[in-house]
């Protein structure tokens, strides 16, 4: 994996271009749900709260 | 006079004067009902010495949910909310019957502000589940989470009747039940018996066809550690049984099911934030009220020490906002700044988040601590990390 990032403002990894979503849009493995996931949130820019976690 | 962060250290005042603003709560946890009937070996409320709840009424009386609902509304009018999330909790709700569980949906509909949504969530043992009650539920938009512990011999260990007898039949017969039911259906919690293979588990409730599920560690911190680990050990059996139980999860070609834990935990390593307070840093935003109406942090918290879920506010003269100013409240919104030095160093601080804030505990130091389950995290963290690199450099090619 290599070095660990040290700027909170990054992700572990390279969020891949958008156009790697396309290809994955008949995919429905755990990595396109969240990579689909990530893009909507990018798209909402909405902030992120954390709740309980002894409920689902 | 102990020397407790948050408790007795952090300064509310000075932080806010600094400009600092609490984010509003957006999850409300009511506890329906004080009592369960059956006695998990791990329960944070009945198993921990924390007695408090003899004290409090059984069920919440009409009162109390009536104005619960009118403070949910004026917190989401003031704060201008579009949506909070109400998880009716206990003890075991279901206790509480079918005319209190509708009498607080209506409530709370009722008192609502037209722009604010409701997400209305009921987290149960199962075992009350029946036709008559999912009826209601159905009727009243209430979302069912349901604990079980994997397969039926882990499950009948530890969530026992008070007669020793398991309780597996009962709840996978509700969840059986509720499998009809898919629109009302929220998810599984599981909580990780080391002793179990974590493939057996995941596949266990698998079977129940949950939406979602999730495998919680349990509690405990660096003075009362959790079984099998112990202060000081680098050891990370929980790790390596939740990275057995992520790449059975992820190796599908089509998502079985979501594994919250694991899921956030990947959307963190993209950059994004968690949802969960297992793991990163998005603010806290929960607040619990208890039977007779006391305002009280995440109940998870009795397994530090006791009394430490109160914060002698009640939704009977109080409103949400008084209770965003206690320190233990401020610290779990404060992100990178609450954790421990050593974690503030740390390469995966912003995916890890220091963990539960439970786990941090140490009497004498407070909550400013790494979690008992570093090593465990760290693992979990890193293998997740790898898994999703490795993947996504293929698909760049």
């Amino acid at each position: 994996m290599g070095e660990l990032p040290t700027d909170d403002t990054t992700s572990f990894v390279e969020m891949p271009q958008l156009e790697v979503l396309d290809l994955l849009v008949d995919d429905d493995s755990p990595l396109a749900y969240a990579l689909r996931r990530r893009k909507h949130e990018i798209d909402l820019q909405e902030p992120t709260i954390a709740g309980h976690d002894s409920v689902i | 006079m102990t020397d407790e962060w948050p408790a007795d250290t952090l300064d509310v005042d000075a932080l806010t004067r600094t400009g600092w603003h609490a984010v509003p709560f957006q999850q409300f946890v009511l506890k329906l009902h004080g009592r369960c009937n059956i006695a998990c070996t791990y329960c944070y409320m009945y198993q921990t010495g924390d007695r408090d709840w003899l004290s409090r009424p059984r069920v919440m009386s009409p009162a109390v949910i009536r104005t619960t609902a009118r403070r949910i509304a004026e917190h989401a009018e003031r704060h201008g909310l579009p949506r909070v999330e109400v998880a009716l909790h206990g003890g075991e709700p279901l206790l509480a019957g079918p005319v209190v569980l509708a009498d607080v949906a209506t409530e709370l509909r009722a008192a609502l502000p037209p722009g604010t949504a409701l997400d209305l969530v009921v987290q149960t043992n199962g075992i009350l589940l029946d036709e008559a009650v999912l009826d209601v539920l159905a009727a009243h938009r209430i979302r069912v989470g349901v604990s079980v512990d994997g397969a039926g011999g882990t499950h009948d260990r530890r969530r026992r009747y008070a007669n020793g007898r398991g309780s597996y039949a009962d709840t996978a017969r509700g969840l059986r039940l509720l499998g009809h039911h898919r629109e009302l259906f929220a998810g599984v919690l599981a909580v990780i018996d080391l002793s179990d293979e974590p493939v057996a588990t995941y596949e266990a409730l698998l079977e129940f066809t949950p939406p979602r599920m999730d495998f919680l560690m349990p509690h405990g911190n660096w003075s009362a550690p959790p079984p099998h680990k112990s202060a000081g050990d680098q050891d990370g059996p929980y790790g390596r049984w939740l990275t057995a139980a992520f790449d059975r999860w992820y190796g599908t070609a089509e998502q079985e099911t979501e594994v919250r834990l694991f899921a956030e935990i990947i959307n963190l390593v993209l950059g994004g934030q968690s949802r969960t307070e297992s793991v990163g840093l998005s603010p806290v935003a929960l607040v619990t009220v208890n039977t007779d109406g006391s305002l009280e942090q995440v109940d998870s918290l009795r397994s530090a020490y006791r009394g430490a879920v109160g914060t002698g506010l009640n939704v009977a003269t109080h409103t949400f906002d008084d209770v965003l100013s206690h320190p233990s409240v401020v610290a779990r919104q404060l992100g990178l700044a609450a954790l421990a030095e050593s974690c503030q160093q740390c390469g995966i601080r912003r995916v890890c988040g220091g963990g539960h804030y439970v786990h941090r505990y140490r009497r004498g130091t407070g909550f400013r601590n790494p979690s008992i389950y570093c090593p465990d995290l760290t693992t979990l963290i890193t293998h997740i990390a790898g898994r999703v690199s490795a993947d996504l450099a293929s698909l760049a090619v």
